[in-house]
C-alpha cells in the first residue's frame, strides 16, 4: 500500500521545508517532493491509523486502574507485563472462539466510521507521511514493549516454571493440551530462555527504525507459531498475540515493495524512506523517549530476573523437612476400616507427593472439576498460587500449613472448585522412608495412613543413551 | 560452434543489470579466496558422503518404492568423515566435528586452487551453479521433512497406553514429539513451515525468502533436537547453513537497501539458455526433479497416509472390532489362585488397554529394557555396527518386513514402545477370531521373545476375559473391565468439567 516513489531520485534525505525549529503539521502536507497517495492508500491508512490507535493510546480507565494498584515501591514483574501488554477492552468478550475478538470488530467498524468522516473533511491532504511516520513509531513501541516484557517473562523461566513432581507424575492424558506445551517447553529451560532471547533480539531490532524490518521479519515468523500454539492447544493468549502480529504484519510490510523489485523483479530498489526532522527541544524529546524506554525496559527486566529463583507461579514456604518424594500408602484406614490396594476406590489414596513446598498431591479415583485457569495470577498466599493445579487432572491438590509444635498440617484442597476439602493431619516419621498420617478429613472422617517412600526412576532423567532397565 | 563449446554455453552466465552499459566487475582478491573456500564447502556438503546412499538408490525396486525411499534420498546426511558416539548419539554435539573437517579440506583446497588460479578475474558464473545447487539440495530436503509432517506422521496421535502413562516416564524426545502429535493441525502447520520454504527455493527469484525462511526454521530445529535429544541436531544445523549460503547472495544488497536505505540496483549474472535445446534440457531437469521429490514425493506420502495403511508410526493390522481403551484388572489368576491388585506386584497386571490396531498392553511393577529409538531418525550413516543396541542404522524395519511380506506391524514399535517406560508392556497380536485366541508377542525387540496364547471372551461390551499361559508359561486368567474414561487432553478447558 504504500510505495513511496520519490518523484525526483536524488539520494539525499528529504528535508521537510520550514520544519527546522517546530514541526508543522501544516507544512508537511505541503512537502512538493514527496509523491501522492491514491485514494484507497489514503482511505486505508486513515482506517489503520485509527485501528492502532484505539488500542495502543491509553484511554481505558481499565489501564489507570491497574497502573495506579501497582507498588512502585516494589512492583511485581508480572505486574508490569500487564501494564505493558494492555489491550482496552470496550466490551468483555468470551474467552474462546471468533467472539474473543469482539472488540476488535468494534474497533474496526469505528475506524471505519471515523476515517469515512475524515475523508469528508480532509479533501486537502494528498499524502500522510508524517502521520504515517508517527503511527509506525507508536506501534514500533508497543510492539517492542510487549516483545520484550514477554522475552524477559519466558528467558527468566517465569512464563512456564518447571513442572512440579506431582505434575511429572500426571498421566499424559490428563493434562490440558495447553498445560502439555507449557511443560513440555518448561523441562528444558535452557530452551526456554532461547525463545525469550529471540523475542528480546527482535524487540531491540523493533526499537530502532532501520532495523525494524528484520526484527519484524524474524517475529512474523516466530508469532505466527505462537498464534498456532494458541490456536491449537488452547493457550488463552490469542487476542493480543494476533494483535502483535498484526503490527508486525503492518510494519513490515512498509518494506515489502523495497524488497519486492530488489529480489522478485530484479529491479532498482529506492532505499530512501521519509523521516521528520526532529530539530531543537523535539530533537531531545525524541532521544528521551529512547533512553528512557531502555531504562524501564532494562527495569522490567531486573524485576523479571529477581523471580529467577522464586517463580511466582509456584508456592515458596518450604514444605516439612525431609518429606519431598513419591509415596506410595502401605496402609490405609478410613474410620478404622482397612481399605487394601485399590484403584477404583473413591476414598483409597493410590500414591502420594509431598512437594519441596507446602504441597502435597494424592492420586485418588474420585472426580476432579478440573482448575481451567492459567494459573499466572501474582498470588501472595501459597495457597492461591495455583499453577500447579491449573490444567492438570489426575490427582488431588492440597496446600498446607504446619503446627511444628506438635507435627500437625492444616490441609486445604488447592483446586479453586473444591476449597471446602479442609483436612487436619498429625505427621510422623517411623523410619528415613516411611511416613504416618494419621487426622480427619473434610467429612471427619478418620484417616489413618502409612506411607513408604519410593526410590522412582524416571525416563525423563535417565540420560540419553545408555541401556537400562525401567 | 563445436560440440564442446556448445555444451560450455549451457552453463555460461550473462550479466543482467538494469544499467544500460553496465560490464562485469572484477571481485575483490579477499572475495575471490572466500568464494574458492565456500564453494568447496558447500560441494562437498551438498554431495552424499556415504555409500549406503548409493547403494540404495541402485537397490530401489521401482514396483516397491514408497514414500521411505523417497525420503532417505532427500534426506542425505551430511558428510560422517569422523564418527563419534557419545551420551548424545551420533548426531550429538561432537559430530560437529565433521563441519570442522569439511572447512578444513575446503580451505586447503581454496588455497591451493588460489594458487592454481592467478588470472581470473571473477566466479560469477561458478557462483551461480553453486547455489543452484544448494537450493535444490536444501528444497527437496525442506520438501521432504514439510511433508512428513503434512501427512502427520512424524508425530501420531498418543496411543491409549500413552495417556495412561506419567509424564515423566517418557523420554525427552518422545515428550518433545508427543506434544506436537496431540494437535495434529499444528504439527501440519509446522509441516507447511518446512514445505513452503522449500517451494521458494525453487524459485530463483524467491529463493533468498525460502532460504532465509529455512535457515530460521532449521536453526529453532537443531537447537530443539540438541536441547530435546531428538536424533537430528547436526543434519538440522546442516541445513541451516546452507540456507545462510544461499541468502548470504542478497544478505548485502538488502542491508544496503534496508539498513543503509540506498537506492540498489541489482546486477546479477543468470544462464542465458539462449540456444532452444538449452531451454528444453533446463525445463527438462526441472520437470524431472520437481516431478520425483515434489509432486512424486507427495503422492507417496499422501498414499502411505492414506486409510493408515503404512503409517511408520502406527501399526495396520485391526484390533479386535470395539475393544479400544483403558481397562481396570478386575480378576487376576496365576494357576487358579487369585492375586489382589497392589502396586508393588511385579506379575499381576495393574490394569490393560487395547489399542485401535491389535496390540494389547499392560502395567506391572517390572522393569524392562527400554527402547530408546522413538519414531524415525536413523542414527547411522556407516553401514553396519556392532553396538547396534544403542544407536541402529534401519529403524524403519516396517517397510523392510512389509517387502518381505512379513508381518509389517512387529516393525512398527518405534512410537508405541520407544521412549516409554519399560513398565507398560506392550504385545502385538493375533487373532484367531473364530477359536477366539489372541498371539501375543512383546514389541520391545529387547524382549520379542516374550510370547502369550490367551484366550479371549467378551461376556458383555465392556468386559473382557483373557486365559492362557502367559509368557512365563504360567497359566492365567484376566477379568477385564473397560473404564470410561474422559481425557482433559481431548476434552479441552473451554468449559469446565469433571475428569
Amino acid at each position: 500500500m504504500y510505495t513511496y516513489d520519490f518523484k525526483d531520485d536524488k539520494k539525499e534525505q528529504v528535508i521537510l521545508p520550514g520544519a527546522t525549529k517546530h514541526f508543522s503539521f501544516d507544512q508537511a502536507d505541503r512537502i512538493k517532493n514527496l509523491k501522492e497517495w491514491s485514494s484507497i492508500e489514503l482511505t486505508g491508512f486513515r482506517v489503520l491509523f485509527v485501528f492502532f490507535l484505539i488500542q495502543i493510546v491509553p484511554w481505558h480507565p481499565a489501564f489507570y486502574q491497574h497502573l495506579f494498584s501497582i507498588n512502585w515501591l516494589n512492583p511485581h514483574f508480572k505486574s508490569l507485563l500487564d501494564l505493558v501488554t494492555f489491550l482496552p477492552e470496550l466490551i468483555p468478550t468470551p474467552k474462546w472462539g471468533v467472539w474473543s475478538f469482539s472488540n476488535w470488530f468494534i474497533y474496526l467498524s469505528i475506524s471505519v466510521l471515523v476515517a469515512t468522516v475524515w475523508g469528508q473533511l480532509d479533501k486537502l491532504s494528498k499524502q500522510y507521511y508524517f502521520l504515517h511516520y508517527l503511527l509506525r513509531s507508536a506501534v514500533r513501541y508497543k510492539l517492542a514493549f510487549g516483545l520484550i516484557a514477554y522475552g524477559f517473562y519466558l528467558l527468566f523461566q517465569q512464563h512456564m516454571p518447571y513442572p512440579s513432581l506431582s505434575n511429572l507424575h500426571t498421566n499424559y492424558g490428563d493434562l490440558f493440551a495447553w498445560k502439555l506445551y507449557s511443560q513440555t517447553t518448561a523441562i528444558n529451560p535452557a530452551y526456554e530462555s532461547f525463545l525469550g532471547f529471540v523475542e528480546i533480539f527482535a524487540g531491540i531490532l523493533i526499537l530502532y527504525p532501520k532495523t525494524v524490518t528484520f526484527g519484524t521479519g524474524l517475529v512474523l515468523g516466530f508469532l505466527g507459531n505462537v498464534a498456532m500454539v494458541n490456536l491449537f492447544y488452547d493457550v488463552g493468549d490469542h487476542v493480543y498475540v494476533n494483535f502483535l502480529l498484526l503490527s508486525s504484519a503492518f510494519l513490515f510490510s512498509y518494506d515489502i515493495p523495497r524488497l519486492y523489485a530488489l529480489l522478485v523483479k530484479g529491479t532498482k530498489a529506492v532505499g530512501e524512506k521519509y523521516y521528520p526532522l526532529w530539530a531543537g527541544r523535539l530533537k531531545n524529546v525524541r532521544r528521551f523517549v529512547r533512553y528512557f524506554s531502555f531504562i524501564i525496559l532494562a527495569f522490567i527486566g531486573f524485576r523479571a530476573y529477581a523471580l529467577l529463583d522464586v517463580p511466582y507461579k509456584m508456592p515458596q514456604a518450604p514444605g516439612i523437612e525431609g518429606s519431598y518424594g513419591y509415596y506410595i500408602p502401605t496402609e490405609f484406614k478410613l474410620n478404622d476400616n482397612v481399605i487394601p490396594y485399590s484403584t477404583t476406590d473413591p476414598n483409597r489414596w493410590q500414591d502420594v507427593i509431598f512437594e519441596k513446598w507446602s504441597t502435597i498431591s494424592i492420586k485418588i479415583n474420585r472426580p476432579i472439576l478440573l482448575d481451567i485457569t492459567n494459573g499466572d495470577g501474582v498470588e501472595a498466599s501459597d495457597r492461591d498460587r495455583n499453577y500447579e493445579v491449573a490444567g492438570a487432572g489426575g490427582r488431588h491438590y492440597f496446600n498446607y500449613t504446619k503446627d511444628p509444635s506438635q507435627n500437625i498440617i492444616h490441609l486445604q484442597n488447592k483446586n479453586i472448585n473444591h476449597q471446602t476439602e479442609k483436612w487436619n493431619l498429625q505427621y510422623a516419621f517411623p523410619t528415613d522412608s516411611t511416613m504416618v498420617l494419621e487426622g480427619t478429613n473434610e467429612s471427619h472422617d478418620k484417616l489413618y495412613v502409612e506411607l513408604l517412600r519410593i526410590d522412582k526412576k524416571y525416563f525423563m532423567y535417565e540420560g540419553r543413551r545408555g541401556r537400562i532397565k525401567l | 560452434m563445436s560440440r564442446i563449446a556448445n555444451l560450455k554455453s549451457f552453463f555460461s552466465t550473462k550479466l543482467v543489470s538494469p544499467i544500460k552499459g553496465d560490464v562485469v566487475r572484477p571481485w575483490q582478491n579477499y572475495q575471490k579466496i572466500a568464494f574458492r573456500i565456500a564453494f568447496i564447502y558447500i560441494a562437498i556438503m551438498c554431495t552424499p558422503m556415504y555409500w549406503n546412499f548409493y547403494n540404495h538408490i541402485f537397490s530401489l525396486n521401482l514396483s516397491q518404492v514408497t514414500y521411505h525411499d523417497a525420503q532417505s534420498i532427500v534426506a542425505f546426511w551430511p558428510p560422517q568423515f569422523l564418527l563419534i558416539e557419545t551420551e548424545e548419539g551420533v548426531f550429538g554435539f561432537l559430530n560437529y566435528i565433521n563441519f570442522i573437517v569439511v572447512l578444513i579440506v575446503a580451505i586447503l583446497g581454496g588455497i591451493l586452487w588460489t594458487a592454481l588460479d592467478k588470472e581470473r578475474k571473477s566466479y560469477n558464473t561458478l557462483y551461480y551453479w553453486i547455489r543452484v545447487v544448494a537450493r535444490y539440495r536444501l528444497a527437496y530436503g525442506m520438501i521432504g521433512w514439510g511433508l512428513k509432517k503434512i501427512f502427520m506422521m512424524q508425530m501420531v496421535l498418543p496411543t491409549v497406553g500413552m495417556l495412561n502413562t506419567n509424564f515423566a516416564d517418557m523420554a525427552e524426545k518422545k515428550l518433545y514429539w508427543g506434544h506436537v502429535g496431540v494437535q495434529l493441525g499444528y504439527e501440519v502447520f509446522l509441516g507447511f513451515g518446512e514445505f513452503l520454504p522449500g517451494v521458494l527455493l525453487l524459485h530463483r527469484k524467491t529463493a533468498a525468502l525460502g532460504a532465509a525462511l529455512a535457515a530460521v526454521v532449521c536453526f529453532n530445529i537443531t537447537l530443539a533436537n540438541h536441547f530435546y535429544d531428538a536424533g537430528v541436531a547436526v543434519p538440522s544445523a546442516y541445513f541451516t547453513i546452507i540456507g545462510i549460503f544461499i541468502v548470504w547472495y542478497d544478505l548485502p544488497r538488502i542491508w544496503g537497501l534496508l539498513v543503509k536505505e540506498q537506492t540498489v540496483i541489482p546486477i546479477n549474472h543468470y544462464p542465458p539458455f539462449a540456444i532452444a535445446w538449452q531451454r528444453h534440457t533446463r525445463t527438462g531437469l526441472k520437470l524431472i526433479g520437481n516431478g520425483l521429490f515434489l509432486v512424486l514425493a507427495t503422492l507417496l506420502w499422501g498414499y502411505g497416509w492414506y486409510n493408515e495403511h503404512n503409517n511408520y508410526n502406527i501399526p495396520n493390522t485391526p484390533g479386535i472390532a470395539g475393544t479400544q481403551g483403558y481397562y481396570n484388572v478386575t480378576e487376576y489368576r496365576v494357576n487358579g489362585k487369585v492375586i489382589p491388585y497392589s502396586p508393588f506386584d511385579t506379575l499381576r497386571w495393574h490394569d490393560a488397554t487395547f489399542e485401535r490396531w491389535s496390540s494389547l498392553s499392560y502395567k506391572t511393577n517390572r522393569s524392562a529394557e527400554v527402547d530408546r529409538m522413538i519414531g524415525y531418525s536413523p542414527l547411522r550413516v556407516r553401514g553396519n555396527t556392532t553396538n547396534r543396541e544403542l544407536n541402529q542404522a534401519s529403524t524403519q524395519d516396517s517397510n523392510l518386513l512389509s517387502r518381505q511380506k512379513r508381518k509389517r506391524d512387529l516393525g512398527v514399535t518405534r512410537w508405541e514402545v520407544g521412549g516409554m517406560s519399560g513398565d507398560r508392556r506392550y504385545f502385538y497380536y493375533d487373532a484367531d477370531t473364530v477359536n477366539h485366541i489372541l498371539y501375543l508377542q512383546n514389541k520391545n525387540r529387547a524382549h520379542k521373545d516374550e510370547k502369550q496364547v490367551l484366550h479371549y471372551s467378551r461376556p458383555s461390551e465392556n468386559r473382557i476375559i483373557l486365559s492362557g499361559t502367559n509368557e512365563f508359561n504360567d497359566s492365567i486368567y484376566v477379568v477385564l473391565d473397560k473404564w470410561e474414561k474422559k481425557y482433559p487432553l481431548h476434552e479441552g478447558r473451554r468449559t469446565l468439567a469433571a475428569f
